[in-house]
């Protein structure tokens, strides 16, 4: 309902002298914002134009016009690269899968919150919950190692060697995302959870007086009563589909695996940084980019047209 | 009017001023205190605060402000260099290790040549003969770096090609393996007469650290002086008329390796060798569990110390002259000339290279030396009658024990100094090191001292092929060499697919190794193998004089 008004009212409103005059309070407001925008988001895309020239440390600190421009060599190279069709899978694999486990998790951890009746314990399990996302992947990686490792925690409990960190398979994109959803998991209920306290406490009575017990309730209202921040999260996390972070793979890989765990931000860095070729390692960087921002429109579309709330 | 010919004042007074800063005498050293940043890549935790550093600061002014390599996912110099050359910020002093070419490339290192003519005597008095051996290449002849190598070095040590606890030998009277088969059997006897530690810990056969750099250590090289029965030369082996190869695909090298797989699937290998970190590698050594390693002394030398502080010295590891066929010659005694291309350097971003290379000049100097390879006189050695040096019984077992010796004291705590190794000695005829033959015969604990008595010998390293056996090659030892760019982007794709590669190739089923190893060498092809073998060629012959 309250969409529809949003859409009328949308269309009426033009941009105007009066109005912007009427509304300079909340505009000078946004400046800062705007600026801080402007010069750490748009002015560093500058760099992008080392994807087309070659640099290498001895042209590095030379002046843009003086590089010398190879157009797409860069991105040819990147994309004949060895590893660059096995970790493009990766990246889209664990990606995936992060979001399906990270979102169901985290609505399912949301709801069994929301239901808790004793207000302290609530508190409590969600701080303990939410307390690993504010710890660093070094340490998270090192503990999870002890855990998963060959002969780790696991093995022993369990008498027999489970290879979870040494079966060179997608088995390992599983055990990543296990880790990271353990890590998130508290984190990313947090959104949920507000939302959930959004909801008019009137349709629980009226739901209650029609003789729903817990779980109709939850499913007739706290789901459908967070949809539009489920579709607002998952357009946004589709975007940075293919930004898996580089240093949970790096710091949870081992040379059995690497095929597996190598993701578009690492090997942008190793080939980037690490054989010192910044040209390329942007062209790759940018490439990345570009798709994450082609996905995010896409899935925009996609949730405009089966009638959910856009986000842009 | 008035301005310029103020102006015109100034600037003469100041060119004159210049001309005298210019003609400062060579021989005033200049103890004005300095501070210099020091990276140092084989660094771990080594500050300026020690007994020796500060003497050296007393002697030439200079501090260090020495970081080293930590956090870095496998704990290696090539991040934080790729980092300084991105950042265009380098620290005063560096030792680069392999990652030397990156900063040269990057323009990052200054040429000390004419430094070093004008301040340098002692650094060219240390390099004698092979100073020439330190020009960067055929076509740069410019001083990059000093070499971190002991010079004049006799070999007195050495941790062979593989490595046994000392107990596993004994219960064998002493009879030491010679090939692989024999070393197999060796393993496996001790591992069925027990089954476990005195502490009720599961023996383990053989184990490798090859999650992070040590697996060139522990599975590259051993493989290289197992297998092809060849000195450390990195990834390369080469034929008699001096063409190189990526060793990793050699017929010997897969004998080996199928062996590993062998010892895997039977359970002799550590079954969590391939996942495990250098550090849980370590303190499996340390517990005494592991019978049998294959690596470099200077690995697995503080798993030793901890091992005799808990008074299991027969637990530590003697070395073996092993190898793949009985007729080669196990090849760690061999000399390879004056190892150059892993070395301190100076970089552009030290702003009084004269007093950078003066410090460089004092550590090479007698003084210098003596002060970092023996201590401070009094404290840490004694001088006798005769005038020789000499360290009490005390400052021995510290020196051999305490696994933070080296920190406590600054004797050796630096990496990439220049140094004069065991065996060489001062115009006064005492060396420069405390290890001499002497020295080291009396400093063996007990377990090597049986050892010697039941082979007859003098030395543990008798009952290896003798340096005079083998040629000293053309070349300077090729692992520390620095190949350009373009070249070292290929080596390090050869890398990349090598460690996995092999590593799966041990862990996999015998069944499977034919199809793993044939799997690993088919992609060593594909990415430029023979290519590589080719520019490596080239690139060494600008070295063979």
């Amino acid at each position: 309902m309250k969409k529809q008004d949003g859409a009328v009212t949308a269309k009426k409103k033009k941009i105007t002298w009066q109005v912007l005059w009427k509304q300079r309070y909340l505009l000078l407001m946004s400046v800062p914002f705007v600026v801080w925008i402007i010069i750490f988001k748009y002015i560093p895309l500058w760099g992008w134009t080392m994807a087309f020239q070659e640099v290498k440390p001895a042209t590095f600190a030379l002046p843009i016009w003086e590089r010398t421009f190879v157009g797409l060599k860069n991105f040819a190279k990147a994309f004949s690269d060895r590893l660059f069709v096995q970790t493009m899978v990766n990246t889209l694999g664990t990606s995936l899968l992060d979001i399906v486990v990270g979102t169901v998790s985290a609505i399912a951890f949301a709801v069994l919150l929301n239901e808790m009746t004793f207000r302290r314990t609530k508190k409590l399990s969600q701080t303990i919950s939410y307390l690993p996302h504010f710890v660093s992947w070094v340490i998270i990686a090192s503990i999870a190692k002890n855990i998963f490792n060959d002969g780790g925690v696991v093995d022993t409990l369990l008498g027999t060697r489970l290879h979870l960190m040494s079966t060179n398979s997608p088995l390992i994109w599983v055990v990543i995302v296990i880790i990271n959803c353990w890590k998130e998991v508290g984190w990313n209920a947090i959104i949920y959870l507000s939302a959930m306290a959004g909801i008019d406490t009137g349709l629980y009575e009226a739901a209650e007086m029609d003789g729903a017990n817990r779980f109709q309730k939850m499913w007739h209202i706290t789901l459908p009563g967070i949809r539009p921040t489920i579709v607002v999260m998952l357009i946004m996390s589709i975007g940075g589909i293919l930004g898996v972070g580089m240093e949970r793979q790096m710091l949870l890989s081992n040379p059995l695996v690497q095929d597996h765990t190598m993701v578009l931000s690492w090997f942008s860095y190793v080939r980037g940084i690490g054989s010192s070729d910044y040209g390329l390692g942007t062209a790759i960087g940018v490439f990345q980019s570009v798709i994450g921002i082609t996905l995010l429109l896409i899935a925009n579309k996609v949730a405009g047209m089966i009638g959910e709330d856009k986000l842009i | 009017m008035k301005t310029r010919k103020v102006m015109a004042l100034l600037l003469t007074t100041a060119m004159v001023g210049s001309l005298f800063a210019v003609n400062v005498p060579v021989g005033a050293a200049d103890l004005e205190p300095i501070t210099f940043t020091y990276y140092d890549a084989d660094g771990t935790n080594n500050a300026w605060d020690n007994p020796v550093s500060e003497a050296i600061t007393a002697a030439t002014g200079v501090t260090l402000d020495v970081t080293y390599p930590v956090g870095t996912s496998d704990g290696t110099q090539a991040e934080d260099i790729a980092l300084m050359i991105a950042e265009d910020n380098y620290p005063d002093l560096v030792f680069a290790k392999g990652s030397a070419t990156d900063l040269y490339e990057a323009g990052a290192l200054i040429d000390m040549t004419d430094l070093i003519e004008e301040y340098g005597p002692n650094i060219k008095k240390m390099y004698g003969d092979e100073f020439e051996k330190l020009k960067w290449s055929g076509d740069d002849p410019g001083i990059y770096q000093l070499s971190y190598a002991d010079t004049r070095a006799t070999t007195l040590q050495t941790g062979g090609t593989c490595q046994i606890q000392w107990a596993a030998l004994k219960e064998n009277n002493y009879e030491y393996p010679k090939t692989i088969e024999e070393y197999e059997a060796l393993i496996k006897k001790y591992l069925e007469a027990h089954p476990q530690t005195e502490d009720g810990l599961d023996m383990i056969g053989l184990s490798i650290s090859a999650s992070d750099w040590h697996w060139m250590i522990t599975l590259g090289n051993p493989a290289g002086f197992i297998a092809d029965a060849k000195p450390d030369n990195g990834q390369w082996i080469y034929d008699d008329d001096n063409n190189f190869y990526y060793k990793h695909a050699s017929e010997d090298e897969k004998e080996y390796f199928q062996w590993l797989c062998r010892m895997y699937n039977e359970g002799i290998l550590d079954p969590d060798f391939a996942t495990q970190t250098h550090d849980d590698y370590v303190a499996k050594l340390s517990s005494g569990r592991v019978v049998a390693i294959t690596d470099a002394n200077w690995d697995y030398a503080a798993a030793e110390a901890v091992l005799i502080s808990d008074g299991k010295t027969d637990k530590t590891y003697a070395p073996l002259p092993v190898t793949l066929h009985a007729e080669d010659k196990a090849p760690t005694l061999q000399y390879q000339g004056l190892q150059v291309g892993w070395g301190i350097g100076i970089t552009k971003s030290c702003e009084d290279p004269v007093r950078a290379v003066q410090f460089l000049d004092y550590l090479c100097s007698d003084e210098g030396q003596i002060l970092f390879n023996w201590g401070v006189e009094g404290v840490n050695y004694e001088i006798d009658e005769n005038g020789n040096r000499y360290r009490t019984e005390d400052e021995i077992t510290a020196s051999q024990t305490d696994p933070d010796y080296s920190k406590k004291t600054g004797i050796r705590n630096f990496n990439g100094f220049p140094n004069y190794g065991d065996g060489a000695t001062a115009e006064d005829g005492t060396p420069y090191t405390p290890n001499t033959r002497e020295t080291i015969i009396a400093a063996y604990n007990e377990e090597q001292k049986a050892a010697c008595e039941a082979w007859g010998v003098e030395m543990l390293i008798d009952i290896f092929p003798q340096p005079d056996e083998f040629e000293t090659p053309p070349f300077p030892p090729v692992w520390a060499l620095q190949p350009p760019q373009e070249l070292s982007d290929k080596i390090s794709i050869l890398d990349e697919i090598a460690w996995p590669g092999l590593v799966k190739c041990v862990t996999g089923t015998e069944d499977e190794f034919e199809a793993n190893w044939t799997e690993m060498v088919d992609a060593l092809n594909a990415n430029g193998m023979e290519e590589a073998n080719a520019e490596m060629t080239e690139f060494v012959s600008q070295f063979i004089h």
